[in-house]
């Protein structure tokens, strides 16, 4: 039967059905009477699928949605059947006389715009929505821009970062503070403990919901308490594409999908969000087993969605910049302002009146430092801050300040967040070859570029052995290895911190795999090295960590051990190299009794396109037992 | 909609506020300025856990414009206030600034009095600003000086 024949066939039974709105929305029986061909490649089309979120399933195969609600279809196995669905939606479309707000049109209207289009031969009549086109009004989008805020200044866990979609006005010039926001979020219980919290949050143990609230809440969030600088990348989305998002965001309100930290989170709805809209898109194919969000970023440079970047500095970016450029003199002043009680005007009596706007702008970032970052809430701080800014009032408007400098790469521009590594070492003179792979994310010998200095975050890094023997063993696993190395500036006195937890084994004969806990709290400094004309070329900084570590396993005695003791190294992170020489010594022990130190001397070169070879050489001592291990090792990113 | 979960939602708890105002959906202008800091860190702290916290607003039952189509600008224009007292005491103080565009903007002031409005809010900053002031207050004496200025007074009607 000719394409046209069916179409025309399938019109005028729809036309029919839609004659009749006793019609029940499941009824599939009615369209038997012809062949369902047309009605079949309707319900396979990638569009079509999109819309109702089908994704092969990564274990089963099966294609089905990955909604989780059952208002989100009409067909009784719509989340399964997508034919079903379809036939559901149209003939529930087909209905008129519907009461305003009332009708399915009003309730999947992404869908109906998608399905009238297709079938421009079917007569469907718009049902009155006043509801959606007044919010879709108050939207008033006409541009998409993926929102990316950078790691938390201290917090590397935030490296992994998250994104949102702004949706802009027409007008350039109009506020971007007042364009609203899509943000994808899984509505955790505040009532749930820490790892029940982790659980849920790896298991899809929490709903996933939508929301959307103007970008200010957002930028008071990011920009203001926890001072993440932030990406804008605008998404080069016609109006038509972009008309079809703001429908299908309305579709997922009132819906959930279960949200899963490291695949079905935030960026990755995001992406079918997109996906859905655009018949241009299918960016979220690609992340079947994990989207780290950066990596979405990357996929959609890709497939040359993203047209600008905008850089939005955080206020810590800002305080950083500005102390700085301020003179020695000033910074101190600010300092005395927000430490004392001494009138405002007699501190500042005798300044430039250009001196002293930037002791007032600094003294008010330092008292909203300490305020949100060290948590010192105090009437007396609040009222002081009130007379920075009074006095700041009294004095010529402008910025005496330029905004600070762009960052020179972007957290997208950064190596590949997963590794392989081939590597040889010569242990106790004996050769062995090692093969590590980490699914995640940056450790500080890896390239430094668009990382922050001094912060890592590794998850889920395994290091198999093959000996000189012929054994292939498990050397090491780490399940989570942070490390902050933030360092004391003019105004900001971080906490330098470390937790990881994995298994290990100690390079001494025989060490079998041993399951390992560390946690640490020190300070790092920041070394006037790697400086050339004002910009940064490189970080130097030493650090020293006060060092627990927890090990278990019947190679100790009493079946465990806990070791106290120090930290301290030396890390250096270039454009070519990075360094890190760091040595442990923990005397002091708990259960096993055996005193440890460790030296560990490791080099990183740095090649293009996303390679590196790293050189690593250890000295650990049990007691008085000194074992030597060195390592050569080549790694890939991607 | 289902009901917010309180910690879950990372947003000022002057905006939880904002969403049990009824129909209206506009903010009462509770705020204060630089709020102690032990109310509000505990959002901080849920929000290192990055993107594991949501809630359920929909724009229609919070935020600025939300007022905007129900109760007209002035009232649009205190519920931002009450949203950004911190941003915008900052920017006022400097006579300048983003958050403070985006009130002019809220209010309707158009570009030709963007010059006078900045310099009427960093004038009266005193009055704006007090310890005690909430948003409501804060609002009352800005239309207060804007209704002294020869520009200005037309968006305070």
């Amino acid at each position: 039967m000719g394409h046209q024949l069916k179409l025309i066939l399938l019109a005028a039974l729809l036309a029919m059905f839609s004659s009749s709105s006793v019609l029940a929305a499941s009824d599939t029986s009615h369209f038997k009477a012809i062949p369902a061909d047309d009605l079949r490649d309707l319900a396979s089309h990638q569009q079509w699928l999109h819309l109702l979120h089908y994704r092969q399933h990564p274990y089963t195969f099966r294609f089905i949605s990955q909604n989780d609600s059952p208002e989100f279809f009409l067909a009784e196995k719509g989340k399964s059947h997508a034919y079903d669905e379809l036939v559901a939606d149209l003939n529930a479309f087909l209905l008129t006389s519907q009461a305003d707000n009332a009708s399915a049109q009003c309730r999947f209207p992404a869908r109906y715009h998608w399905l009238k289009h297709r079938l421009p031969q079917v007569g469907f009549v718009d049902q009155p929505c006043s509801e959606f086109d007044e919010w879709r009004d108050e939207l008033n989008a006409h541009r998409l821009t993926l929102i990316f805020p950078a790691s938390h200044i201290n917090s590397p866990s935030s490296m992994y970062g998250h994104t949102l979609v702004r949706m802009d006005r027409e007008d350039p010039s109009s506020s971007k503070l007042l364009a609203y926001s899509v943000n994808f979020a899984a509505n955790a219980d505040p009532t749930d403990n820490e790892l029940v919290f982790s659980y849920k949050g790896l298991s899809g143990g929490y709903p996933g919901e939508v929301s959307v609230m103007p970008y200010y809440v957002k930028t008071n969030q990011y920009q203001h308490m926890e001072y993440r600088d932030t990406w804008e990348y605008e998404l080069d989305f016609g109006s038509a594409e972009v008309d079809q998002f703001v429908r299908h965001v309305w579709e997922l309100q009132d819906t959930a999908f279960d949200y899963f930290f490291f695949d079905e989170n935030c960026s990755y709805r995001l992406l079918t969000m997109l996906d859905a809209a655009s018949s241009r898109s299918d960016l979220a194919a690609d992340f079947k087993m994990k989207a780290v969000p950066v990596d979405t970023i990357r996929a959609l440079y890709d497939a040359g969605f993203v047209s600008r970047e905008f850089y939005r500095p955080s206020a810590a970016s800002v305080m950083e910049s500005n102390a700085a450029l301020a003179s020695e003199q000033e910074a101190e002043l600010a300092r005395t302002i927000v430490e004392g009680d001494t009138p405002i005007d007699a501190l500042l009596a005798g300044l430039p009146e250009e001196s002293q706007i930037r002791v007032l702008e600094l003294a008010y970032s330092y008292a909203r430092y300490l305020s949100v970052k060290k948590k010192q809430a105090n009437p007396v701080l609040r009222k002081r801050t009130l007379q920075i800014l009074s006095a700041r009032s009294k004095l010529p408007a402008g910025d005496v300040f330029p905004a600070p400098r762009k960052p020179e790469f972007r957290d997208d521009e950064g190596h590949g967040t997963s590794r392989l590594s081939l590597g040889g070492g010569y242990t106790r003179e004996q050769w062995h070859g090692d093969i590590n792979w980490r699914i995640a994310y940056h450790d500080v010998l890896d390239p430094s570029k668009g990382f922050s200095p001094g912060a890592q975050i590794e998850m889920g890094d395994f290091y198999t052995r093959v000996t000189e023997d012929g054994d292939v063993r498990l050397q090491k696993l780490t399940l989570v290895n942070v490390l902050s190395l933030s360092h004391k500036t003019r105004f900001q006195n971080p906490v330098a911190w470390t937790v990881s937890a994995g298994l290990d084994r100690f390079n001494h004969e025989g060490s079998e795999l041993f399951s390992r806990f560390n946690l640490g709290f020190g300070r790092a400094w920041q070394l006037p090295f790697g400086l050339r004309d004002g910009k940064r070329l490189g970080s130097a900084r030493v650090f020293a960590l006060g060092d627990m570590t927890a090990r278990a396993d019947n190679q100790f005695d009493d079946g465990y051990q806990v070791s106290a003791g120090v930290r301290a190294g030396w890390l250096w992170q270039g454009r070519l190299n990075q360094e890190l020489i760091q040595f442990r010594w923990q005397p002091v022990a708990l259960g096993d009794e055996t005193p440890r130190r460790e030296l560990t001397i490791e080099e990183a070169f740095n090649g293009f396109d996303d390679v590196q070879l790293r050189f690593g050489f250890s000295r650990q001592w049990a007691s008085s037992e000194a074992v030597n291990s060195w390592k050569l090792t080549y790694a890939w990113y991607f | 909609m289902k009901k917010l979960i309180a910690a879950a939602a990372l947003i000022s708890a002057s905006s939880f506020a904002m969403a049990d105002n009824g129909p209206a959906g506009c903010g009462l202008g509770t705020a204060v300025v630089f709020p102690d800091a032990n109310e509000w860190h505990e959002h901080v702290l849920a929000a290192t856990t990055n993107g594991t916290s949501g809630n359920q607003t929909f724009g229609m039952t919070s935020g600025t414009l939300g007022c905007e189509s129900a109760n007209g600008p002035l009232k649009a224009a205190e519920a931002f206030m009450n949203d950004n007292m911190d941003q915008l005491a900052a920017d006022s103080a400097r006579g300048q600034g983003e958050t403070l565009d985006a009130l002019a903007q809220v209010m309707g002031v158009e570009a030709a009095d963007t010059a006078a409005f900045r310099a009427t809010v960093q004038s009266n900053f005193d009055s704006m600003f007090t310890t005690e002031a909430t948003a409501g207050d804060a609002f009352r004496s800005l239309t207060e000086a804007m209704s002294q200025d020869e520009a200005l007074q037309k968006y305070v009607g």
